[in-house]
């Protein structure tokens, strides 16, 4: 099992988003909106992209995410992501470009060494989308916070917000609502120089902001979630200048 | 489905939409000419609120002309929009610019289009998009008053509606801008209920009401809602 990783520094939001369609109702500012079901429609699938251009001093990108898609997984589909520092690029050769691996509802793209480049691209083709329109809800651009030691305990919450009311003898009434899962971490130990990087990330996102986390980095695809927190942080003084810390999250809508 | 057979299922998880007509004065707005030979027309960027639904001069509605930017120049008092660049052109009766207000084409121009609302969103296939339109899930179903029917002074004692208001998040400020630049009141506000996953269709209108006045704060807003006939 790898560590966990926050992706809560997204360079997307401070970004100029171009696409070479939109369709109506459904604009690219739609992919810096932190409603991830507010999402972006392409007009075609054959050969859709997406540009982000991260301004003149861009930090470096260690992760790719394309979060809510509906990309299918078929023979002529092509996934690639992009980047150059040419205003001028034409793409047919850019200085980086990898394939990317699909996977359902969610793609995930690490480089294991940053990349920083102004302008990034993400180019599909996926000529039989039954849909006839590619979607993206949240992408995700930038690098990651992972501590030096793992959480020490893990628990999954599955919670049901429906609103249920009883008759006198117990006959359930339920106005039904869709289930979902949250999350408590206890890490028994942080270092000072990640207490202070969690303060860095709680100060950007409080817990009004959600992010991206990857529960483990040794499974990305299947372990990353779009989360925002339930509970502030407490740091308690542990020994030799280490900290105890909890946190609390849970998926957002 | 009809409506009867959605309470009776007691999971059909009710969705309400609210749809407000809202107005847009635009001829405050810096506008430019078209180029020869439609220079008869002027337009402006139109693109964040949509294709408006009917646009007005001085209270007066001009023709939409759907095919072509040609078709507006041919005709005085008429709009085109072109959905491919979000401009709104429009040519006024007296061929001026419409943001004129120094000569006879002295107008007051506004446009007008939807505001699409929900109560909550889902995730595909059960989104709540309709006809090109994903509904903003920031209605408080809770605000959704009880429709009452009462006698009135003002109706020469016939009966009137009063539906009393409903009540929107703003905690984001999604409202406050558009509060701002755009006309919320008395306008026509429909409020319509169906069942996660239903067809537009099979959505039932329950109320066609006028917006009153408005309660603004840095949480929430409060449209009241009025009797049509008023």
């Amino acid at each position: 099992m790898g560590k966990i990783r926050f992706l809560w520094d997204n360079l997307v939001d401070g970004a100029t988003v171009t696409a070479n369609s939109s369709a109506t109702g459904f604009p690219v500012t739609n992919l810096q909106h932190p409603w991830y079901l507010k999402a972006h429609r392409t007009m075609g699938v054959a050969a859709e992209w997406w540009k982000f251009d991260l301004g003149a001093t861009p930090d470096p990108v260690q992760y790719f995410v394309w979060y809510y898609h509906n990309i299918e997984d078929d023979t002529d589909t092509v996934l690639q992501i992009q980047a150059s520092n040419d205003i001028a690029e034409t793409w047919v050769d850019p200085a980086l470009h990898e394939a990317v691996t699909w996977h359902s509802g969610q793609l995930i793209h690490f480089f294991s060494t940053p990349k920083t480049y102004r302008y990034w691209r993400f180019y599909v083709e996926d000529p039989g989308n039954v849909a006839g329109y590619l979607r993206c809800g949240r992408p995700y651009l930038g690098s990651y916070l992972q501590p030096t030691y793992n959480f020490f305990t893990k628990t999954l919450r599955l919670l049901d917000p429906s609103e249920l009311v009883y008759s006198s003898n117990r006959q359930m009434s339920a106005n039904t609502k869709d289930v979902y899962r949250g999350w408590d971490l206890k890490f028994d130990t942080v270092i000072e120089t990640d207490r202070a990087f969690f303060e860095d990330m709680f100060v950007a996102v409080g817990l009004n902001f959600p992010y991206f986390v990857i529960l483990d980095s040794a499974d990305n695809d299947d372990t990353l979630y779009y989360v925002h927190n339930t509970e502030p942080w407490d740091f308690v003084p542990y020994v030799h200048g280490n900290y105890e810390f909890s946190m609390s999250f849970e998926e957002d809508a | 489905m009809a409506f009867s057979d959605w309470i009776s299922n007691p999971n059909w998880q009710p969705v309400i939409l609210i749809e407000i007509e809202v107005g847009h004065r635009i001829d405050t707005d810096i506008w430019t000419q078209d180029v020869a030979p439609n220079d008869s027309c002027w337009w402006i960027d139109h693109s964040a609120e949509g294709e408006p639904g009917r646009v007005e001069e001085s209270g007066a509605a001009l023709d939409e002309e759907p095919g072509s930017l040609g078709d507006c120049q041919a005709n005085a008092a008429s709009w085109f929009y072109d959905s491919a660049t979000g401009r709104l052109h429009i040519h006024t009766t007296g061929s001026g610019e419409p943001g004129d207000s120094s000569g006879t084409d002295n107008h007051i121009i506004l446009s007008y289009f939807w505001e699409y609302l929900c109560s909550k969103q889902f995730q595909a296939p059960d989104e709540i998009v309709f006809n090109g339109h994903w509904y903003l899930p920031y209605l408080d179903e809770s605000s959704i008053p009880d429709i009452k029917l009462a006698v009135s002074h003002w109706h020469e004692g016939k009966s009137g509606q009063d539906f009393g208001a409903v009540r929107f998040n703003n905690a984001d400020g999604h409202f406050d801008s558009r509060l701002a630049d755009y006309i919320y009141e008395g306008k026509k506000l429909i409020e319509k209920i169906g069942a996660r996953g239903a067809p537009y269709a099979d959505y039932q209108t329950f109320a066609v009401v006028k917006t009153g006045s408005i309660t603004w704060t840095d949480t929430e807003i409060e449209i009241e809602s009025l009797d049509l006939r008023r």
